[in-house]
């Protein structure tokens, strides 16, 4: 397996390689909340694109390479032994005497090998397709056994209890045996991209779908990942309203209201089906991990004035999220259909600097849930760098 | 409230260098978490992230001929950390200085701890005055930074598998001695074990030296440096001090070409030069941080090296070529020993090391390091002759 990587790895390497130079990149860095509050990075995500002759005029053509890195903390969803939703089963929620210890650590590696190709004139319609490898590690969460109040972990109902001692991980798969995997996928995307610039943000329509193909014969994989996805979205933003400023920058505008509208729907079948492709997840609230999930999110945008440049300003968004699960239960040893939906209102205050960095404040009321009445209100702060 | 503070003091280290930022470099390193939980990644897959903004051409000072430059650079890393035993923990005290019935006292730990470790470097750089020898320019750069350093000592990641060989706690959570109050020679491991560290630093570098080709010099260049990491700079927790130091650093190199070889394009075909250097660092403070913790944890040492580097052809393009150097360090390590608290310990060892080193750099974003070692000498805690080697693998962007 070591070699087979390696030389994979090389090949990708070596490949890479006959394209002379590289062109713009795509920066994202996120942290953690127990790695230093939140304020030291612990992943990294970028990609580097290849220049390449445009194979048909007036469309781009890209070859790009792309890297995801980090830690993240993941929550157990699923039974590991039977794939039954924990929330939807009080014994089994019951069986965490502190919900903390549902939550665990992953360290993870992806790439990508994209090849996009755009069509019909400056775009309007682009069609992807890559390669990739994701590698896994998951252990305790950071801070457990770390004092008498942590003795109780995920794996380990105290240290010398394990929690699941079963072979089984139908509902986990990634988390089975020593919870070290590495799958590979095929991607094959197709876009409709109908925006246009507008004062602060692009205008229009755009559609987006990837499926991707993980089987579990796929090369290379360690066979913990078996599935099929589909995943579309459709974004609708229109800026009904702008005042623009007088003097040196009359391009720029001192107020701009902005609405708009993303909705996804995702489809997903297979016998393993790992944490990080479930997808669904709305501000504040669990999406259960269905077949079919769809997600809609309609909010009202009012960006203040554009200072120095027209990509630093700031904007405060109201927003209306739900979420809507639908079809069988995945990684479920029987077939269970279930339904349920939810529902976030909430805000965002955000200070958008350069499109490189954004301080934000959200909070979010979580008015409707997939399992209980219960209600409850979230906050975040933080921010998010990007290029 | 104090992280909170911490934390807008980055946001706006952050916010102020990425929005002025019109170059950035991101780096990934390969490198492995050993042994810890088998693997990561069979030893393939990143477990470091590094990232870097920088900002070019200030202006300082008005109608100055050198602009100057901001660099903001954050590293995340993953680390198998093993627990030092040969230093007790309550006096820090070498078990080597100890004859055989003061070992009987000795108290020691051993063991593999978890440590994430991540930092921010942010600092400011201004170039001054004319190299004399190459008549254009600069004659050195002064740089005035400060570096953030934050780290966990947590379960190794092996506990996670087996549920048992902990550490810093028994089986019921409880924290077992010496973890429970402050531990002398490792502080960064007492309490809560969440680890937050400043130093300041002053550098400043020499340059007199001209190029002759791809990586060639004739000529000289110095350095100097000045590290401040007191506990009043926010190094000092609910555990107790955690970083109470200053490292005075001196550099100093020269380079003869021997031979420079040109392709018709005027690029390099074959460089060789001949290159010796001596060093010098001091480390004083009674509270120095696991990260700039000396070798032997003796406070000095003077290094001398003499190596020959050979510059292979550039091909395709300029930033593709690759180079070897052969290396001799010879270096003397002295002074009393760092975290010991009655400061009784005072030593000296001689290391003595051969160096094979390969170095190729492709497109200017992946580089890979082949180095190959044999160890002559290691005097205080002795060591047989051996044979090391390491082979790295990095990928840089430039924006």
């Amino acid at each position: 397996m070591r070699k087979k990587l390696l030389i994979i790895i090389l090949l990708f390497i070596t490949f890479n390689l006959s394209a002379i130079g590289f062109g713009f990149h795509i920066l994202e860095v996120k942290t953690m909340p127990d790695f230093g509050a939140n304020t030291f990075p612990t992943s990294l995500f970028y990609q580097f694109n290849f220049p390449m002759p445009d194979f048909l005029a007036g469309n781009t053509t890209l070859l790009t390479f792309r890297l995801d890195n980090g830690m993240e903390e993941r929550l157990l969803k699923q039974n590991p032994d039977d794939g039954r939703i924990i929330d939807n089963d009080a014994t089994l929620k019951e069986g965490f005497a502190n919900q903390e210890a549902r939550k665990y650590t992953t360290h993870y590696d992806e790439f990508l090998l994209i090849y996009e190709q755009g069509f019909f004139g400056q775009d309007l319609v682009k069609f992807h397709f890559s390669f990739g490898g994701r590698f896994e590690l998951s252990f305790e969460r950071l801070f457990w056994m770390f004092d008498n109040k942590n003795t109780e972990g995920l794996f380990y109902k105290s240290p010398d209890k394990p929690r699941y001692p079963s072979s089984s991980w139908a509902g986990a798969p990634e988390l089975a045996g020593n919870r070290n995997i590495f799958q590979t996928f095929l991607n094959f995307g197709l876009s409709f991209n109908y925006l246009k610039d507008e004062e602060t943000v692009k205008n229009g329509i755009s559609l987006d779908s990837m499926l991707r193909l993980s089987p579990i014969w796929m090369p290379l994989t360690d066979k913990t990942a078996d599935f099929i996805s589909l995943y579309n979205v459709l974004k609708i933003n229109y800026t009904p309203i702008a005042v623009y400023q007088k003097g040196n920058h009359k391009e720029y505008t001192n107020f701009s209201l902005v609405l708009g509208n993303d909705l996804s729907y995702r489809w997903i079948m297979g016998e393993k089906v790992p944490y990080y492709i479930q997808g669904g997840v709305i501000t504040g609230a669990y999406v259960p991990n269905t077949s079919s999930i769809i997600t809609n999110r309609t909010y009202v945008s009012i960006y203040g004035p554009q200072i120095a440049a027209k990509d630093c300003y700031p904007v405060v968004t109201g927003f209306h999220e739900l979420g809507y699960s639908f079809g069988d239960i995945l990684n479920m040893n029987s077939k269970n259909s279930f339904t349920a939906y939810v529902g976030t209102i909430g805000f965002r205050a955000e200070f958008n600097i350069y499109n490189i960095c954004r301080l934000y404040y959200q909070m979010g009321y979580v008015y409707k849930t997939a399992f209980s009445d219960e209600t409850k209100v979230i906050t975040s702060f933080g921010f998010t760098l990007g290029v | 409230m104090k992280k909170i503070i911490i934390l807008l003091v980055i946001f706006c280290v952050i916010t102020v260098t990425a929005v002025s930022a019109d170059s950035a470099t991101f780096d990934t390193m390969i490198n492995t978490v050993t042994p810890g939980y088998g693997e990561i990644g069979y030893g393939l897959f990143p477990v470091a992230t590094c990232f870097q903004y920088d900002k070019d051409n200030l202006t300082l000072i008005k109608d100055y001929k050198h602009k100057a430059n901001v660099s903001l650079e954050s590293q995340f890393y993953l680390e198998n950390t093993s627990m030092d035993y040969t230093y007790a923990y309550d006096t820090g005290r070498p078990k080597w200085y100890l004859t055989k019935k003061e070992q009987e006292n000795y108290k020691y730990k051993s063991g593999e701890y978890f440590n994430p470790n991540a930092y921010i470097d942010f600092y400011l750089a201004q170039p001054y005055g004319t190299n004399p020898i190459s008549k254009g320019g600069s004659l050195g750069t002064l740089y005035i930074g400060l570096n953030t350093h934050f780290s966990l000592g947590l379960e190794s990641l092996g506990t996670s598998s087996t549920g048992k060989g902990f550490l810093f706690v028994d089986d019921k959570g409880n924290t077992v001695t010496p973890f429970d109050s402050y531990v002398s020679a490792f502080p960064w491991l007492s309490g809560k074990r969440q680890v937050l560290t400043n130093y300041l630093y002053l550098e400043s570098s020499f340059n007199f030296n001209e190029s002759t080709g791809r990586d060639a010099y004739d000529g000289a260049y110095a350095s100097v440096s000045f590290e401040f990491g007191p506990s009043w700079l926010a190094n000092t927790n609910s555990s107790g001090v955690m970083s109470n130091y200053w490292r005075a650093s001196a550099y100093l190199e020269e380079k003869i070409t021997l031979f420079n070889i040109r392709q018709d394009n005027d690029w390099n075909w074959f460089t060789g030069y001949f290159g010796h250097s001596n060093s010098f660092s001091y480390t004083g403070g009674d509270i120095i941080p696991q990260y700039k913790i000396t070798s032997d944890r003796l406070r000095a040492y003077v290094s001398d090296r003499i190596w020959l580097h050979f510059a292979f052809p550039q091909f395709l393009v300029p930033d593709c070529y690759s180079y070897m150097e052969f290396s001799l360090y010879n270096t003397y390590y002295f002074g009393h020993v760092v975290n010991e608290v009655d400061q009784s310990t005072f030593a000296g060892e001689y290391a003595s090391y051969f160096s094979a080193y390969y170095h190729l750099r492709l497109f200017g974003f992946v580089k890979f390091e082949y180095d190959l070692s044999y160890n002559f000498f290691r005097g205080i805690w002795p060591s047989f002759s051996s044979w090391n080697n390491k082979a790295t693998l990095t990928f840089s962007v430039t924006l």
